[in-house]
């Protein structure tokens, strides 16, 4: 038995750790989860555990209201396919609420959202 | 949906590892014996086969069929969404899964359409390829098909898995319909048979064996990353149980190899021990498919590896 465990351990201590996830988790945004920005972004920056299915990531704004802002699709950055990007109109001062949907490379469906408030 | 989804995953791992697993079986279990070549129980023997190859062919194609509205309205977050033409097209055309999907619907044709032609000798071999590709071209598809971190290594690695699986967990298929004939009252004539093949299906069993624990290390390696993922996540445990029914399969296979098998020499034992070998086979069966109803449901979980991520998020 020992003899077929050895290769296996001597595999698995020889590879590199790597960052592998099966579902996308949004991993970090610009503005940041909660943040108060200065002055009004022109985009939202978010970035995924995972690649993304373009045809099935999306994202949507509210303002403090819940009202929709109108923002055009969210669009996969060509450089980076675990970014999604949704650009925005120039926004007044207040707090803001992103919801988004993604599907990763390897069919499944997450969502969730975060707020940001741009400072007065 | 959901639910639909693993249901549709058993069937389809179910008849893509039976039918290569048959293929294969006819070509290896009698090669190098002339004497067994045209006996009129081989004869029958390999018509059954072929029928229950051509089953799982059917079977298959209609799983791989089926899974597409599921895995549509998955994507699209609504059941009603996996009936849409648009949202369907879209999945096919225009997503890393349905890129796969197409190649691998398109070896499902293939192999039903040499199962369906009549029987000619380089058909065996040419239908034993085309399950393989449709079993290996699972792997390009599921968790082994996310393109950051382990990328081209973690499908070539998850393709190696289901081969392999295909020859054991499939292979038991063709061994059970052979040992059944074997024990019947009537069934003299394929004890030669089954003699033949079980040395075969052993060598072949071991290094199946071997390459499931090599290749299914490393995709822990990848979707766990560590023994505690393994032990204190829903995904971890899951994959605990499938380890312990791998591992229940090799004491019955190793009992079968070390206590059964020599007692087939005796022509004095050889019934019993046929009798025994069906048995284990049929249990060894069923815990491959406890195995394979374990492997679709934890297709559709998040790894370990992201639930651990989460936590500390």
């Amino acid at each position: 038995m020992k003899r077929t465990l050895m290769p296996i351990a001597l595999l698995a201590a020889g590879l590199p750790v790597a960052a592998a996830f099966a579902h996308a988790f949004l991993d970090h945004a610009v503005p940041a989860v909660g943040a108060a920005v200065p002055a009004a972004p022109k985009d939202v920056q978010m970035f995924f555990t995972q690649a993304l299915e373009p045809a099935f990531s999306d994202a949507m704004l509210n303002d403090a209201n819940g009202q929709p802002v109108a923002t055009g699709a969210a669009a996969i950055d060509p450089q980076n396919p675990m970014e999604l990007v949704l650009k925005l109109p120039p926004l007044a001062p207040g707090h803001y609420k992103v919801k988004w949907h993604v599907v990763s490379v390897d069919t499944h469906r997450t969502e969730g959202s975060f707020s940001f408030d741009i400072q007065r | 949906m959901a639910e639909a989804l693993v249901v549709a995953r058993f069937f389809h791992f179910l008849a893509a590892m039976a039918a290569f697993g048959i293929g294969a079986f006819r070509l290896y279990a009698f090669a190098g014996d002339a004497a067994m070549r045209d006996t009129p129980a081989r004869a029958t023997l390999d018509a059954a086969m072929a029928r229950a190859m051509a089953g799982c062919a059917v079977l298959a194609l209609l799983t791989a069929l089926a899974i597409v509205p599921c895995v549509a309205a998955g994507m699209a977050g609504s059941a009603a969404a996996g009936f849409d033409p648009a949202t369907v097209d879209t999945v096919l055309f225009a997503t890393g899964f349905g890129h796969a999907w197409c190649w691998h619907l398109g070896f499902a044709i293939v192999l039903l359409a040499l199962c369906a032609m009549p029987r000619r000798r380089w058909q065996e071999g040419a239908a034993t390829l085309a399950a393989l590709l449709v079993l290996a071209s699972l792997g390009w598809v599921g968790h082994a098909a996310m393109d950051n971190g382990g990328g081209i290594a973690h499908e070539i690695n998850q393709m190696a898995h289901l081969t392999a699986a295909g020859l054991w967990l499939g292979g038991l298929a063709p061994l059970g319909i052979l040992l059944g004939r074997a024990v019947r009252r009537d069934g003299a004539a394929y004890v030669p048979l089954a003699r033949a093949a079980l040395p075969h299906f052993s060598q072949i069993g071991y290094v199946a064996v071997a390459l499931l624990a090599l290749t299914g290390a490393v995709n822990s390696i990848f979707l766990v990353g560590s023994f505690h993922a393994l032990a204190e996540t829903p995904y971890g445990r899951l994959l605990s149980l499938k380890i312990a029914l791998y591992l229940a399969m090799v004491g019955l296979a190793l009992v079968n190899r070390f206590r059964q098998m020599p007692r087939l020499r005796d022509a004095a034992t050889t019934a019993g021990a046929l009798h025994a070998l069906y048995r284990s086979v049929i249990g060894e069966q069923a815990l491959g498919l406890a195995i394979l109803g374990v492997v679709s449901l934890l297709g559709t979980w998040p790894p370990a590896i992201d639930a651990m991520m989460d936590m500390k998020m």
